[in-house]
Order: C-alpha cells, then structure tokens, then sequence
C-alpha cells in the first residue's frame, strides 16, 4: 500500500514558513496560514482566522504538522553542510507515525512532505518534489505576485495545483477538476516520466538539451509539470523547458 | 508557385527568425502589465488602452518587418488577410497559429481563437474582484493587429471578448474590418 500525504509545507529561506497545508483524512480541505504578525516564527494564534478552513480541524493535527515542520528545518540545518548538490534531502526523520521527506531548492526554499505510513518511498517522490518546486515557480513568474520571501503564500492557483499534485498521488478523486489518468506505477518509473501525467498530449520536447525529455501540460490550471532533469536548464531555478518564440531582430 | 499561408509561416519560422528564450518575453510582458498597473492605480480600463497604444506603436513598425520577411503580396480578400495574419504572422513573432472562425455574415469580422498564448503564462489576474472583470491582460495584441494592418489600408477594431485568464473557456480577439483606407495625403503636406 502507498503511504499518502498528509502533509505539504514550504519554508523559505530564513527559516519562515510560506505554505502549511494539510491533506490528512479528517481535514478536509483546510489550509493555515502560519503568519499574521509578520513574525518569522511559527505561531498558531492565527490559525482562528484561518481563511479557507470549512471543516474545522483538530487543533492537535495542525498543531502537530507545524512543529513537524519545524523539525524538519533542524534536519535541513545539520545536514546541509555534508550535502552535495542534489537538492534531494531524501528521508528526514519519522516521528508520529509520520515520515517526512525534504528537498530544497537552490534558491534556498525547502520543501517537505509528510508522508503517513513508514513505509519507505523511493525515487518517485522527486517527481512530486519537482512538481511542488514547479508550482511554486509558476506562481513566483505570476507578474501580480509580489515576490517577498517573509510572506506566507495566499494564492488559490497554487493552492489547487498542489491540492492536484497531492490527489494525483494519492489516488483521490480531486475536488475540482475532472478526474485525470494517475499514472503511479509502484515499480520504479523510469526518470524520463513525470508520475502526473493528464490526458492532454505532450506539450513540446526539449530537444536541444536531451531527445528523452519531456514536458507535459496540465491541460486544467494551464501548469505545466516540469521536464525531469532540472541540471540541464541554465536558469536560475527555473527548471521549466524552454520553448522559442522570436523577437525580430 | 502558390503556397499555402502555413508552409509559409513554417518556412520563415524556420529559416529567416532568430529566436528568443520565450520567458524572457512572458516575463518582460508581464512585468509591463503590472508595472502599468501600478502605475495607473489598477484602473484597468485605463491599462487596457495604454497596452492598445503600446500595441499599436509596436505594430505600424512590425508589418514592416514582416513584409521584408515573407514577402507576400497583397492580400485580395479579408478572409486572405486574416489567414495570413493568423498562419503566418503570428507564427512567425509569436510561434503559434490561432485559429480562424466565427466569421460573420458580411465577411467583415472574425475570431482569432488562441488554444495557447505565451505572453499569458504563469499568469493569474490579481484577486481585487476588478480584475478579472476588466483586464484583458494581452491587449497588446489587438494595438499590434490594428497598427500593422492600418499601414496596409486595412483599417480594423480588435478587442478580446474571451480570455482564459478571466475564467473563460478560451481566449478569443475579435476583428472587425472598418474600412479600406484610400491613401491620402499626410496632413500637413501641401
């Protein structure tokens, strides 16, 4: 059995969190926005005026979920210096019948997902980390986003793309989209192919970097999933495949 | 020999354009709409019109540019043009061919419908309640359609009347024929 998710969580680079959300079972669809004050510390007085909170969670669970967070940035600290360039951080630690998995990006923003059962993931999730680092670069190129590492992320389009990350992966029926193909083979996938895939064809190619390449269109949000090998792109944390357009010179 | 408006647009597309990384378009194009946006205190009305005459400038030199490249002559029809515009134009600045429809009974009018559109990625409209009500986010476009086709006698009102990132199902222009211009005299010549 495939452990799920139940936990997604961003924090940036000073340590702050930008995005708490939780996926487990008896919350529904509840997301915490984990800073009012304008402190980078975890506080979760906020949490009263939480915003798209229908189905009103135990206070244990969030709780919870952030001090795992929390813990998860210790493991990010010690590790780090010992850590050559994959972004992947692989297993953190396992606490609670949770275990959870980290990745950072280059730029210094770290991703970490809360995993429920022990059971030990493998190479699939670097899709979902991947997929998670995509939708927060499509939301940083978004032009009427103000880009400040302090603030906590309040964007509905990020929310639904990493609500359809965590059900394509998790199986469930996703709340507002059609039901998408989930391809989740539990034998290893081979690299060249993202775990997410939709019913739309493939976007483009990157032929100029590797023929094995490619990028694949979300055909819902207008996100795209990105192209697997993140090393070959020059740009600075942007692991999107290049298309072309002109400008005449 | 007579070829087709699409093997034109792929042939210049593929041999006579130097070619660009597309987001640093999408990026550039997107940092102009918010800086507009900004700058006229998210009256949106107001960014639409400035992106038109953005456009339009861009336009009344960019048919230059095309005509150089393609060297297609001149258009008999409005349908002619509009195939033009759509297969070749577009594809050769842009690389992406719009569809042509929804013509009207006069063959004065038709949609561009854009399955795709780059200067619009990553792109969500801010969440005041305005925008998403009165942005058309690539107006930029129809100033560049009604500047180009004004300096070949052509004189036409587009507007977007859908727009995916307002929710709707695609993203259409609307181009009307106004007139044939005559060439006249520049004012202020005697």
């Amino acid at each position: 059995m495939v452990s799920r998710i139940y936990l997604v969580a961003l924090m940036g680079r000073e340590n702050n969190p930008l995005y708490v959300h939780s996926f487990a079972p008896e919350t529904a669809s509840t997301s915490h926005d984990p800073d009012s004050t304008g402190v980078s510390s975890y506080d979760d007085s906020s949490s009263i005026g939480s915003a798209s909170a229908k189905v009103s969670i135990s206070r244990d669970t969030e709780l919870r979920y952030h001090f795992l967070a929390h813990i998860s940035l210790d493991v990010f600290a010690a590790r780090l210096p010992q850590k050559t360039s994959d972004s992947d951080f692989g297993l953190l630690f396992v606490q609670d019948g949770m275990a959870m998995y980290g990745w950072m990006t280059n730029t210094g923003v770290k991703i970490v997902l809360g995993f429920a059962s022990g059971e030990i993931i493998g190479s699939e999730i670097r899709s979902i980390f991947r997929a998670i680092h995509f939708a927060y670069i499509s939301l940083v190129c978004n032009p009427f986003y103000t880009v400040d590492e302090r603030r906590p992320i309040h964007s509905r389009k990020f929310d639904i793309n990493v609500r359809r990350i965590v059900d394509a992966w998790n199986g469930t029926t996703p709340t507002h989209t059609p039901a998408e193909s989930i391809s989740r083979s539990s034998a290893a996938s081979p690299p060249s192919t993202s775990n997410i895939s939709s019913a739309s064809t493939v976007y483009y190619s990157n032929a100029s970097n590797n023929g094995t390449i490619e990028g694949v269109v979300m055909s819902y949000s207008g996100s795209r999933s990105p192209s697997p090998t993140p090393s070959s792109s020059a740009d600075v944390g942007i692991t999107a495949p290049t298309s072309e357009t002109v400008m005449a010179s | 020999m007579a070829r087709t408006p699409r093997q034109v647009g792929e042939e210049v597309w593929k041999t006579r354009v130097e070619k660009v990384n597309a987001e640093l378009v999408t990026l550039t194009y997107g940092s102009v709409v918010a800086q507009l946006c900004k700058d006229f205190g998210n009256d949106y009305i107001q960014v639409n019109e400035q992106l038109d005459k953005m456009g339009y400038n861009i336009g009344i030199r960019l048919i230059e540019d095309f005509l150089a490249r393609t060297n297609t002559s001149r258009c008999r029809t409005f349908k002619d043009t509009a195939e033009i515009i759509s297969k070749v134009g577009f594809k050769i600045f842009l690389n992406i061919t719009p569809t042509v429809g929804n013509w009207s009974q006069d063959n004065k009018q038709f949609s561009l419908i854009f399955d795709e559109n780059p200067l619009a990625d990553f792109v969500e409209l801010p969440d005041d309640g305005k925008a998403v009500n009165e942005l058309w986010y690539s107006n930029i476009l129809c100033g560049v359609l009604r500047g180009a086709l004004e300096m070949v006698q052509t004189q036409v009102e587009a507007q977007f009347i859908n727009d995916v990132l307002r929710g709707h199902e695609t993203t259409e222009m609307r181009v009307t024929l106004i007139r044939i211009l005559e060439d006249e005299m520049p004012v202020g010549d005697d």
